[in-house]
């Protein structure tokens, strides 16, 4: 059961802290590498297929933690039914589309693998790298189907607005230099 | 064709729909209209759109901002410049908007910039007598110069989705940041004159602080201000690119933090790059599918449409670009600044160098009104940190907040009207 909730909470976040780690120490060894030895031919490719990891791995993660970045005003101004009901088509359809996209990533891969086209520096196959599209697009489809039956569930509770995310945002960053926060922001009605 | 796309783009975005998503609908709607395109075209593209070098550059600059923050750099730099201009009239507002400006060559981030020099300094001005909503005010103004001094990560951006070279923006952004911190200086120095200033409390202060001694107080905030140093140096000297600066920023923070300051030890590590990726996972999709979508625009010539609106409707530079500036500061108020930079600026920039602008003072104009969005209502990010650093509501900041808008606003006038500032260090 632990694991399980171990997946449903970091799964991507792991992967993604695990790339950036490895990307960040490999270009480091580069510099030092290319300065005082000679450039290696590896590191530069080696980061970016991690960083094309991390980029899909980043569609679960932003539908799970609910950050994907989006111009949320105009909904905001509808009644809270109606946006619950909004938000569970428009949910409905990205499924569709993640399931599109889930799909033409085996297609593909799988033709990357038959060309049997391998990288040039690391001489990795390439579908392995491609796998980041299946994977990505796949957990996506996971994380979107979690997402609406939330949708569901939390249908009578209040819709987060814009400004609410915009208040968490901003108590993040303040966290993030160590500074506790005085009192919850009360937003006052009129205020807007 | 393009018009199309830009319609299904924008419901979607009007419908609350992720912009990641709000791009594949507009990408595919040529495939579904007349079938041209494919959608294995698409992953092949959003693939490769982050197959680059250069991109790396973002969540490295990133980690080392968040790395910094920690540092207690932000009071270091603050003692160092209250130092000298303490005693002057206003001269601690102006020493926090210095702070900023400085801060800003660490930092590529606005809010960031405003968390860390808001959390020390508001406390701080406001016990020397100031109004406490109108230091929170300023921080949250001056925070926008983070993103315009260099390293920028909205300058990276600009820089992946148009391909100018990111060490000539970063020197762009130089004197446009100077300049309008030193409108807001003005007037935070004539708001003093006009409501006096607590003269004797902040003398005992200044003095405390001159008692250290000017070496001891350099020796405290030379690893700060050495920082950018290290950083830019390394880029024009062209001994690394700026990716691999950024990785160094990384490092350079953390040798600071672990072994000079001491803020914060090996094992708090983890925390910190959880909250990088944090800040950056909502970019990374939109970056690597801006480029994508970009592709299908070009081929239902959408950058061809817009050359030709904007030459057959504007008879001259200037009314061109006070139309850009008025779309942009709009734009900025309601959406994020990376994505606004990544889809527009390919689509915007075959026209404007028509008309003989300069892609890189584009690229200044861009970044310098979209950073003012971090600080106007209704979600300037910007506002709202310095609210929750001052336990005060995000409006009654923006009130405050005003009057340094409208002097960032002139500054950004004439750094939109005058290429010069944004080119003459090139």
């Amino acid at each position: 059961m632990n694991v399980l909730r171990w997946i449903d909470d970091q799964l991507e976040e792991t992967f993604m802290v695990i790339f950036l780690a490895i990307i960040t120490c490999v270009m480091m060894m580069q510099i030092f590498a290319r300065t005082f030895y000679h450039s290696l031919t590896w590191p530069e490719e080696f980061s970016r297929y991690c960083y094309i990891w991390t980029v899909f791995f980043s569609l679960g993660y932003t539908i799970r933690k609910g950050n994907a970045l989006r111009v949320g005003i105009l909904m905001d101004m509808l009644p809270n039914k109606l946006r619950k009901i909004i938000e569970i088509i428009t949910n409905a359809i990205m499924l569709v589309l993640y399931s599109i996209l889930f799909r033409y990533s085996i297609i593909y891969t799988a033709k990357i693998k038959i060309t049997g086209q391998i990288s040039p520096a690391m001489q990795l196959p390439m579908w392995i790298m491609y796998m980041a599209t299946v994977i990505g697009f796949g957990l996506a489809v996971i994380r979107m189907i979690q997402e609406i039956c939330s949708n569901f569930k939390d249908f009578n509770k209040e819709a987060e607005t814009t400004l609410e995310s915009t208040i968490k945002e901003a108590e993040k960053e303040v966290v993030a230099t160590g500074t506790a926060i005085p009192n919850k922001i009360e937003v006052i009605g009129g205020d807007f | 064709m393009a018009l199309w796309i830009f319609v299904v783009f924008l419901v979607s975005l009007a419908f609350a729909i992720p912009i990641t998503m709000s791009m594949v609908m507009g990408a595919l709607t040529p495939l579904v209209l007349n079938g041209t395109g494919s959608i294995q075209q698409l992953i092949a593209n959003s693939f490769s759109g982050s197959d680059t070098t250069p991109i790396l550059a973002v969540p490295l600059f990133i980690l080392g901002g968040v790395l910094m923050a920690e540092g207690g750099i932000s009071r270091r730099l603050f003692n160092f410049f209250a130092y000298f201009v303490g005693n002057l009239t206003g001269g601690l507002p102006c020493a926090v908007i210095l702070t900023c400006l400085f801060y800003g060559a660490i930092s590529g981030s606005g809010p960031a910039t405003t968390a860390a020099v808001g959390s020390m300094t508001i406390p701080f001005l406001v016990d020397m007598g100031y109004d406490k909503t109108w230091s929170a005010g300023m921080v949250a103004t001056a925070g926008g110069l983070g993103v315009i001094i260099p390293p920028s990560i909205p300058f990276v951006l600009y820089s992946l989705a148009t391909g100018v070279s990111t060490g000539s923006l970063f020197l762009a952004g130089v004197l446009p940041g100077i300049l309008i911190g030193l409108f807001m200086m003005v007037y935070a120095i004539a708001y003093c004159k006009k409501k006096g200033e607590d003269k004797e409390r902040i003398k005992e202060k200044v003095t405390e602080l001159r008692s250290k001694g000017f070496l001891k107080l350099f020796k405290e905030s030379f690893w700060a201000l050495l920082s950018p140093v290290v950083v830019l140096g390394g880029i024009y000297s062209g001994v690394v690119t700026p990716t691999e600066a950024a990785c160094i920023s990384v490092f350079y923070s953390l040798f600071v933090s672990l072994l000079i300051y001491k803020s914060f030890t090996v094992k708090e590590i983890i925390p910190f790059l959880k909250n990088a990726v944090k800040t950056y996972a909502p970019l990374c999709f939109v970056l690597a599918f801006a480029i994508a979508f970009g592709r299908v625009l070009a081929l239902a010539k959408a950058p061809v449409l817009i050359e030709n609106f904007i030459l057959n409707n504007f008879s001259s530079n200037i009314s061109v670009l006070t139309g850009i500036v008025v779309i942009f500061l709009l734009l900025g108020m309601v959406m994020d600044t990376g994505p606004a930079i990544v889809i527009l600026s390919p689509i915007l920039l075959p026209a404007v160098q028509s008309i003989g602008i300069d892609p890189v003072h584009f690229g200044v104009i861009m970044v310098c009104c979209l950073s003012i969005g971090l600080a106007t209502p209704p979600f300037g990010l910007d506002l709202f940190v310095a609210g929750t650093l001052s336990d005060l509501p995000p409006m009654k900041v923006a009130g405050k907040a005003m009057p340094f808008i409208y002097a960032f606003g002139i500054a950004l006038f004439i750094v939109t009207y005058i290429p010069w500032f944004s080119l003459v260090l090139l």
